[in-house]
């Protein structure tokens, strides 16, 4: 599979603070990669230098295998961007503005394709772009994007001001695109969206790619919750190496296992008589609040 | 460099349509301030005895402080006095305009995120610059035809072809070059705002 995104060695300072110290991931031509960090963390900066608004200090980023800064305005055909926060001219109605974004594409407008967009969205283009709140500013620029048939999508936070319908329509539009060969660059810092989407993720955290890889991959590096009732008391379960943060509630073990040692942990448990055992896959999250953690304990 | 120009004519007739009404209304205003100008300095100093008096009077160092040496003051018509007494306030006028208008087509689209947007598509990086520049140079070559025009039309004999062009080039060129100052302190400034506090003070010591 090609590559359409490569950043590597990605650097950027704003006078004394360092945006950027290394950033380092790819994106494969078909894939949904989600990037996700704290706020702050870098990923807005990553996705200017990727659109070339800013110049990096240093490093190396391609889209299409072509130079992001150098070469931006023959990328940017292909790419379509949604930031997280967007503006519009007020006096010009939400149709207008999906209009012009189209028509600076130099493409045919797919007429019929807005239209639907417009439709699953529930949205109001003859509207001025003044009376719009948050949510429906940012639909203009969603339906702008998903009209206009690119090779690559770049969303920033893109569904912050969506209510929970319209992140659906969102997360659906994005599938598609994938499946029409397309690839995305999802920012976020909702993990749940990210893990309904992505395939791959990306975590930055002050600067700097923490962990990337295959969603499944990165699961191996955390931690099942368990949920468990024996009908004895199973005492040692604290002293056993696999176990962690144990709480005992109402006559249940709460605990974390360490994913991979999950057979060493049926064998051990099971002389006690299980009457009940509840398991649930690691989240996003848990992953997340490792890396986010260990910045505090300075690992 | 060709590219770092891309879409810039898409982006200028987008800025026209947005700020047509805008750009409309300030030049009916600025016409209409040249006219009653031109309507006033008629009817009062319609006699020559009256712009005689004037002329004396502008020798007076405060009002040469005030408006600039005179010209002319020894055949004192209404087109000279015109021309002097009435060109500093059409220049304070126009520079307003044009501050608002390129403040409000460069560093305020940047700090809204729109900027962003626009660069995200295929256009040059110093398209959308260029756009508001051709705005503004259109927005003042429109006021040099417009009050040529109206000077023209309703001053006297005085005021010939030639002086009314120049008239207005000269109003042109102040628009452009508060404009132009502009967008320098849009680059300096944080903020719109800011950009628009620093081009006013420029304003002010100019």
């Amino acid at each position: 599979m090609e590559k359409v995104i490569e950043i590597n060695g990605l650097k950027k300072a704003f006078g004394k603070t360092q945006a950027l110290s290394d950033v380092s991931f790819d994106v494969t031509e078909g894939e949904i990669v989600g990037f996700i960090g704290p706020n702050g963390a870098g990923k807005s900066t990553t996705i200017r230098i990727l659109l070339g608004l800013i110049k990096a200090d240093a490093g190396e980023a391609r889209i299409f295998g072509k130079d992001v800064w150098k070469d931006a305005v023959d990328i940017h055909k292909r790419v379509a961007y949604v930031p997280g926060d967007v503006n519009l001219w007020p006096n010009l109605t939400g149709g207008e503005v999906i209009d012009l974004f189209l028509s600076m594409r130099g493409q045919k407008v797919d007429k019929q394709r807005k239209e639907e967009l417009i439709r699953h969205f529930e949205f109001d283009p003859i509207k001025k772009c003044r009376s719009y709140s948050k949510g429906n500013r940012q639909k203009v620029a969603l339906i702008a994007a998903f009209a206009a048939d690119a090779d690559l999508y770049i969303f920033d936070e893109p569904t912050a001001g969506l209510d929970p319908l319209q992140e659906r329509v969102f997360q659906e539009q994005a599938r598609q695109a994938q499946k029409r060969g397309a690839s995305v660059l999802l920012s976020s810092h909702i993990l749940s969206e990210v893990e309904q989407l992505c395939d791959t993720v990306a975590i930055i955290r002050q600067g700097e790619i923490v962990e990337a890889g295959s969603l499944d991959e990165l699961r191996h590096l955390t931690r099942t919750q368990i949920i468990l009732r024996t009908e004895e008391d199973a005492l040692e379960l604290e002293k056993q190496a696999f176990a962690h943060d144990v709480v005992r509630e109402k006559g249940e073990i709460i605990f974390q296992l360490d994913s991979e040692k999950m057979p060493e942990f049926l064998s051990y448990i099971e002389p006690f008589k299980v009457t009940k055992l509840e398991s649930a896959p690691p989240k996003l999250e848990d992953l997340f609040m490792r890396h986010y953690e260990s910045t505090r304990g300075g690992v | 460099m060709a590219q770092a120009f891309a879409q810039t004519g898409r982006l200028f007739r987008f800025s026209l349509k947005k700020d047509w009404l805008k750009i409309f209304l300030w030049l009916l205003g600025a016409a209409f301030f040249v006219f009653v100008g031109v309507f006033a300095f008629v009817e009062v100093y319609g006699d020559p005895a009256e712009r005689e008096a004037m002329a004396y009077a502008m020798q007076n160092p405060a009002m040469e402080a005030l408006f600039g040496r005179a010209v002319g003051e020894d055949n004192y018509t209404i087109g000279a006095m015109y021309t002097h007494m009435m060109s500093i306030m059409t220049f304070v006028l126009l520079a307003i305009m044009s501050i608002l208008l390129v403040v409000r087509n460069t560093r305020s689209e940047e700090e809204d995120g729109i900027l962003e947007l626009i660069q995200a598509q295929p256009t040059g990086r110093v398209a959308h610059t260029t756009a508001a520049i051709l705005l503004l140079v259109t927005t003042n070559i429109l006021v040099l035809i417009i009050s040529a025009g109206v000077l023209l039309a309703f001053g006297d004999s005085s005021m010939t072809v030639e002086g009314a062009l120049l008239t207005g080039t000269i109003y042109a060129g102040a628009g452009i070059f508060f404009g132009a100052v502009t967008l320098v302190t849009a680059q300096l400034s944080s903020n719109a705002r800011g950009a628009m506090m620093l081009a006013f003070g420029v304003l002010g010591i100019s």
